[in-house]
């Protein structure tokens, strides 16, 4: 499906006295599957609204195709967010049925393909007559994939739509989406707190941590500069001395260290009696965000 | 991530040694279509571009070759391509670290070469 | 706009179908109990009542058309000028179909005929012909806004169904204010003080609704 580039720049978002996104770049490119991870609270819903345009930001630009998407009619067509439902509304219960809510959708996406929501919500087993408030967690889950997916939108964003599903349910949402990608090709952004099931998923990860874009590349190009080192601490702490050391925890004279570096640096590692091996991208986001809390 | 995956390595590698595994035990064998990325992709809850990067080593390597339109296909002299690979890679990928791990625990070039025939021996 | 525009009538149709049911209720109900022959019961009140409780209707009907399909329609990609005009639409799709109902039933009992009279606040809004439509208008329009600010601030809210409330008693006032002056009970002349006094009123209120829903839909945020 071809179609343009979602590109943001100097992005700037405060509610009242507290900033929330701080000078953000980010260019998101066509075709790939985007994993957007973040803790609670780094600003992942609220860069997700500003980029498509339902909310407002401070300063900067979102730009589409080139064009600024506020209030730009080709690029909302072209882009869905499928938020996370929630069963109240303005503090009163939702009671939009889920039958009203589908059409809805259908009028405002473009591309709406109806034959592929009812088969989705056949296997998903929602009833159409239902009311949004009567949902469960998992249901709630259900309908947001099946917006986006049925959305047809060359832009797809969802907001933690792994949320509320248990296992099984997540790895037929992981299946879905990546027969989705293989028939369409389209652009996906996917923001999810369930990290190393998806890593697999996402061909480009976005890590965001206090309103700041930490990371943004390919997902394996991220991991190969990530490794634990361990063994006796002296010979760790030597073995590590040209490498970035994110963390160490210790337990008495054995250290376990967290590090990164090139791959020349890396392979130098292979000269000292330590053990080297691979961090997973939960690993690695747990080494860039968690700020020494457990430390 | 699905199946025989693993997170100790990157995932095209594994891919890629799937298949070679694959092609020596004779899944796959000459001239004979492997599956497409899509199918990897789908099979293994994997990114397609992921599967492809996997496949792209084993072309670069010419253990497989593209036959426009229809797939990926075993090149001929494949088994003979992997195990030259492998064997290139024997030396560091085995040898070293069983030396390594020989010294650390103080056992002696001839301890070693004295394993290394009964392992031999007891493997026929 | 017209993705919007439809959005809004398949979410509320039922509202705008409600208008003529529930009065071809009431006129049934009228018929059976004799109301044309003279009766003078509840029916016959609600028939003499009917336009100015549809006003009521459409302010309610106003204050629900809006509070949740904004959110919805621009969670899905509607453009914020999409929605207001689309909403522009609607509310004189109800008012059109209030004022339509007000005529037939100002005509109903002289063309029928029924022998009653109904010297009450239907005729009243009957004195001008744009007066009711204009009324209708508006009292739709502070329902959405009201709707609106209910999502953001109930306090706010609140105080400004008060005020609605409010404006609709002066105007409605007003107009019982000139409809004294005629003591014959012939409909006053639109030149009289009172009735432009409403009408400009009205007009106001239209404006101010207008700008005021304009500015909130615009500064909207789906966070």
């Amino acid at each position: 499906m071809e179609h343009g580039m979602l590109q943001a720049r100097g992005l700037c978002k405060s509610y009242g006295d507290n900033q929330v996104l701080h000078d953000l770049d980010l260019d998101i490119l066509p075709g790939k599957i985007y994993g957007l991870i973040g803790r609670n609270g780094a600003g992942k819903t609220t860069l997700l609204s500003i980029l498509t345009a339902q909310n407002t930001k401070n300063a900067g630009e979102v730009t589409y195709n080139g064009e600024d998407v506020w209030e730009n009619r080709k690029a909302l067509d072209d882009i869905c967010f499928s938020r996370e439902l929630e069963t109240t509304l303005f503090s009163s219960r939702n009671n939009l049925k889920v039958r009203h809510y589908l059409r809805s959708a259908a009028i405002f996406y473009p591309r709406w393909d109806e034959e592929y929501a009812r088969r989705l919500a056949e296997e998903f087993r929602l009833e159409p007559k239902k009311r949004i408030s009567q949902l469960s967690k998992g249901q709630l889950s259900m309908v947001t994939i099946l917006i986006a997916l049925a959305s047809g939108a060359p832009i797809t964003i969802l907001d933690e739509p792994a949320a509320g599903l248990d296992v099984v349910a997540r790895e037929r949402f992981y299946q879905l989406l990546l027969e989705d990608y293989a028939k369409t090709g389209r652009t996906f952004i996917v923001s999810t707190h369930i990290i190393e099931e998806a890593a697999s998923v996402f061909e480009n990860v976005i890590i965001l941590d206090e309103g700041r874009i930490l990371e943004n590349r390919p997902t394996e190009e991220l991991l190969e500069q990530f490794r634990y080192v361990s063994g006796r601490e002296d010979v760790v702490e030597e073995a590590c001395r040209g490498l970035e050391v994110l963390s160490v925890s210790r337990m008495g004279r054995h250290a376990n260290a967290s590090v990164r570096g090139g791959a020349a640096q890396l392979a130098a590692l292979d000269g000292y009696d330590v053990d080297v091996s691979p961090m997973n991208l939960q690993n690695v986001f747990v080494a860039l965000c968690g700020h020494g809390d457990s430390q | 991530m699905h199946g025989s995956l693993n997170d100790q390595s990157l995932i095209y590698l594994q891919i890629a040694q799937m298949l070679e595994d694959d092609i020596l035990r004779g899944v796959y064998r000459e001239e004979e279509q492997v599956p497409s990325t899509n199918e990897l992709a789908r099979v293994y809850h994997i990114n397609p571009a992921t599967a492809a990067k996997g496949i792209n080593l084993l072309v670069t390597d010419g253990i497989l070759y593209k036959r426009r339109g229809i797939g990926m296909f075993v090149a001929p002299g494949a088994e003979e391509a992997v195990k030259a690979k492998r064997r290139a890679a024997f030396y560091q990928d085995f040898i070293k670290p069983l030396v390594r791990e020989g010294k650390s625990l103080g056992v002696t070039g001839e301890e070693l070469l004295a394993m290394t025939r009964r392992a031999m021996e007891e493997g026929d | 706009m017209a993705k919007a525009l439809k959005y809004l009538l398949v979410t509320n149709w039922a509202a705008i179908v409600f208008l003529p049911a529930a009065v071809a209720v009431v006129l049934l109900a009228c018929i059976l109990t004799g109301v044309p022959a003279g009766a003078d019961n509840l029916f016959s009140t609600y028939f003499a009542s009917m336009p100015s409780l549809l006003i009521i209707v459409l302010f309610v009907f106003g204050c629900t058309l809006s509070s949740s399909t904004l959110h919805v329609a621009l969670s899905f990609g509607c453009r914020r000028k999409d929605y207001f005009l689309a909403l522009q639409g609607i509310v004189v799709i109800y008012a059109a179909v209030a004022w339509a109902i007000h005529l037939i039933l100002c005509r109903l009992p002289a063309l029928l005929p029924w022998t009653a009279n109904f010297q009450t606040m239907a005729r009243m809004l009957n004195t001008t012909f744009w007066l009711y439509p204009l009324l209708a208008l508006g009292m739709t329009f502070l329902g959405c806004l009201c709707g609106l600010v209910f999502t953001r601030s109930r306090r706010v809210a609140v105080l400004l169904y008060a005020l609605s409330f409010g404006v609709m008693i002066g105007v409605t006032t007003s107009l019982a204010i000139a409809w004294m002056g005629e003591p014959n009970g012939e409909i006053p002349p639109a030149q009289s003080p009172f009735i432009l006094a409403a009408a400009a009123i009205t007009v106001g209120i239209v404006i101010l609704a207008e700008v005021l829903l304009g500015r909130f839909i615009r500064r909207y945020c789906v966070k």
